[in-house]
């Protein structure tokens, strides 16, 4: 016969496996759901985390809130790709929350488009495409690179610098020679970061709660 | 027996409760970074043609944003690398306004360098300041909300201008999870150390790779918490569209207060007015 405490164990599992098929049924639900909100939450303090980190350890001396290689981008391209607008608004966030590094609001402004349409073009450009968000084939290795390293860093360079020159009173003089480093850093980022991240992570996140298969769920 | 000072923790530093600066009501604080942060913006944008009206301007915008910090009293220590940040923008500002910014004026000196040559005039220089200036009061008026704050009064003036409680909630959890993020990355980069990465040698891509290796537990470390928080609050029926919430701050305006926030919103409002439709300042002064 079993003991009491063996019944309260048998309890405690039965409980924790519903507990479990309660998460797996939420995750299993159409339409937007609270967990996409919490990732979004936890992808922007991340996001932001690192875009902190970044102005810390490579700052640009002379643009605060600039960093030389800005790492955050090569996790927020793969967060949209991840989790579709949730993961592409943490890095619009994560841009303007750069506020706490000392950037001035309307700066911060800039970068939260900026940054937010470098997560969205390659997102657009993976759904329509049907590309594998892993990068398991050579097609889809070839669509990041164009849309996620190009066109991501591309898109950001031309809306951040702009921001810079507006806010800070210069003229547009000052424009093309904070483009061309801002486009090669991000670039860098988004390709070294970006591409092991996909391929390692993409099986574990594929197969968790709150994955995004299209745009918002 | 202690002094009884009781401190409480603000995004970037502690504050003692008794301080002046914790009686302010967070949105007059929200509202004048808010504030601030355009204003030198629109006199840029207004004075443009009028370089020592914008000056004198902006030098009161930014004494009256310095000044803010100061008496606030409160210690700028953890603060210095942004400080030399600043110190840095505001000499770039400074040297490109003079050498490519063309305001007329009387002529103080001509450079040439290759085939760039230019005349640099004293509203050149007076423009110069001006944009100096403007980006210090940005950059004060900015790091007083973050150094005078803490998250919970981010919300609660959220609910105060009746933003959605799923949108006050998004905001209460990133500022929360950022100093929760700090500390786990500290964990992760110690763990990595203790296996003898070393984050410190290498090129710049070596390092970056090494510190991109932190990012990969974090995100684990998010999900399982992402999991986990959704699990509570579908367990406390959070859910959308909005329910009606019980808040558990409420802010409470003085007189004092709506006052101070009139005057902030008036401001602006009014500068942008001029702006927009191109009134000529100088028939308003």
């Amino acid at each position: 016969m079993l003991g009491p405490d063996w019944l309260i164990t048998l309890k405690y599992a039965k409980r924790s496996l519903q507990l479990r098929g309660n998460v797996m049924a939420m995750s299993m639900k159409k339409g937007v759901q609270p967990i996409n909100i919490v990732i979004l939450a936890l992808c922007s303090a991340i996001a932001t985390v690192l875009a902190i980190i970044s102005v810390q350890l490579i700052p640009v001396v002379t643009i605060p809130g600039v960093s030389g290689l800005f790492l955050a981008a090569g996790f927020y391209v793969p967060f949209g790709l991840w989790w579709g607008i949730w993961g592409a608004l943490a890095g619009g966030i994560s841009g303007f929350l750069l506020i706490a590094a000392g950037t001035p609001v309307p700066l911060a402004s800039f970068f939260f488009i900026g940054d937010l349409l470098e997560a969205v073009v390659p997102l657009i450009a993976f759904r329509v495409l049907k590309l594998d968000v892993g990068l398991r084939n050579a097609k889809s290795l070839v669509g990041y690179i164009i849309f996620g390293v190009i066109g991501g860093a591309l898109i950001s360079s031309l809306v951040g610098p702009t921001g810079i020159v507006v806010t800070a009173g210069l003229s547009m003089d000052a424009w093309l020679p904070t483009f061309i480093p801002w486009l090669i850093g991000d670039m860098i980022v988004i390709a070294v970061i970006g591409i092991p991240l996909l391929r390692i992570l993409t099986p574990v996140i594929e197969r968790m709660p709150g994955y995004v298969k299209g745009y918002l769920s | 027996m202690g002094t009884g000072k009781r401190y409480v923790r603000s995004f970037f530093t502690h504050i003692d409760t008794n301080s002046w600066v914790m009686r302010v009501n967070p949105a007059i604080k929200v509202s004048y970074t808010f504030v601030f942060s355009f204003l030198p913006l629109q006199v840029f944008a207004i004075f443009s043609q009028h370089v020592v009206y914008a000056f004198y301007l902006n030098l009161i915008l930014a004494v009256i944003s310095i000044g803010l910090l100061i008496i606030s009293r409160i210690s700028l220590g953890r603060m210095r690398w942004l400080f030399f940040l600043i110190a840095g923008m505001l000499q770039f500002i400074a040297l490109w306004n003079i050498l490519f910014t063309r305001k007329g004026g009387m002529p103080l000196f001509s450079w040439q360098v290759g085939f760039w040559h230019d005349t640099v005039t004293d509203l050149d220089i007076i423009w110069a300041l001006t944009a100096d200036l403007g980006y210090l009061t940005m950059f004060t008026a900015t790091m007083y909300l973050f150094l005078t704050t803490r998250d919970r009064d981010i919300a609660s003036v959220l609910e105060t201008i009746k933003l959605p409680r799923t949108f006050r909630f998004v905001v209460s959890l990133i500022f929360r999870s950022i100093g929760i993020f700090f500390d786990d990355l500290a964990t992760a980069r110690e763990a990595l150390m203790s296996r003898g990465v070393d984050f410190q040698k290498g090129s710049i891509l070596e390092k970056i790779r090494r510190n991109s290796r932190l990012g990969i537990p974090m995100i684990l470390i998010m999900l399982r918490r992402a999991t986990d928080i959704a699990f509570a609050l579908d367990v406390r029926r959070f859910r959308m569209p909005n329910v009606k919430a019980t808040q558990f701050t409420k802010i409470r305006f003085s007189l004092l207060d709506l006052v101070v926030l009139t005057i902030l919103w008036v401001v602006f409002w009014f500068t942008l007015a001029v702006q927009l439709f191109r009134i000529d300042p100088l028939t308003l002064l």
